[in-house]
């Protein structure tokens, strides 16, 4: 039995997989299998488009520009005195 | 304390060696982006402050063992995660989950986001378990590979993958979450996602 064009027999990504999947972390093949998952699992679909608002959400919070006054001095080390 | 911090710029002293120099100016050229790492991890631009200067210290007094073809970003952020930790453990036992961190208390940042979401996305950040968050952090904002967090953060890559999917779920299940489209030169809100509850 051969059932492998059906999308119900695709099995549901674990949420590991998905989250790799928003990070283009995943071989080719496996990509291409959560993709066809994704045909016919809306939920997924909505946990990775919301991962994906959050990943751009992120991005925005930490990309503030820097303060006035960034100085930092570095000790290479050396005798205390 | 750090008296010599008021000195502005960066002044890399006492070395040796044309390849120590090199090492140290490319040590010099990440502390802007290990200050936001650190402040990402710590909500305290002060502490952020100590963390930065710690690492660099320490990253200047273990340059041997930085392996020349590997990712120095990582290897620093290996080191300030250490550190981090390390005080946090001493000094901040419970300040991670603080409700009065600092940053809960900030005006969000202005900008094409809505503020509210922002607060409400660090609210929810900053009671992030750190190994949570401090991996949501490095990939999400870092941009990190899995494989270089899995080495920024001494841990195997599946752990990085269940830390992570762990971390976006409970994002997900608590923060409003909205993005906006941003089309050229002007924004628009665009309620594409409000996450309010988990499916």
């Amino acid at each position: 039995m051969n059932n492998d064009d059906d999308p119900n027999t695709v099995p549901t990504p674990d949420l590991a997989t998905l989250s790799a999947f928003v990070d283009d972390e995943l071989p080719d093949a496996e990509r291409a299998g959560v993709l066809k998952r994704l045909a016919n699992d809306p939920h997924a679909v909505a946990r990775i488009a919301a991962w994906r608002a959050q990943k751009y959400t992120l991005k925005a919070l930490f990309s503030a520009p820097a303060r006035e006054d960034p100085s930092f001095v570095v000790h290479a080390p050396g005798p205390w005195w | 304390m750090k008296m010599s911090r008021i000195l502005s710029g960066v002044s890399p002293v006492g070395s040796s060696g044309i390849r120590s120099m090199s090492f140290e100016a490319e040590v010099v050229s990440w502390l802007p982006q290990l200050r936001l790492d650190a402040s990402g991890l710590t909500d305290d631009p002060a502490w952020a402050d100590d963390l930065v200067q710690d690492t660099a210290e320490r990253a200047l007094t273990r340059c041997t063992t930085f392996r020349p073809s590997s990712n120095l970003h990582a290897w620093l952020l290996a080191i300030l995660q250490h550190l981090y930790i390390d005080q946090l453990r001493v000094h901040r036992g419970i300040a991670v989950d603080d409700e009065d961190a600092p940053r809960c208390n900030l005006e969000a940042p202005r900008g094409e986001f809505d503020g509210l979401v922002l607060r409400d996305v660090q609210r929810v950040l900053y009671r992030l378990p750190v190994e949570l968050r401090e991996v949501l952090l490095l990939v999400c904002v870092e941009e990190l590979t899995y494989q270089e967090a899995s080495s920024a953060l001494g841990v195997p890559i599946g752990t990085v993958m269940s830390r992570l999917s762990r971390a976006r779920e409970h994002l997900r299940a608590r923060a409003h979450l909205r993005v906006l489209l941003t089309e050229g030169s002007t924004s628009r809100y665009s309620p594409l996602q409000v996450v309010r509850n988990p499916l």
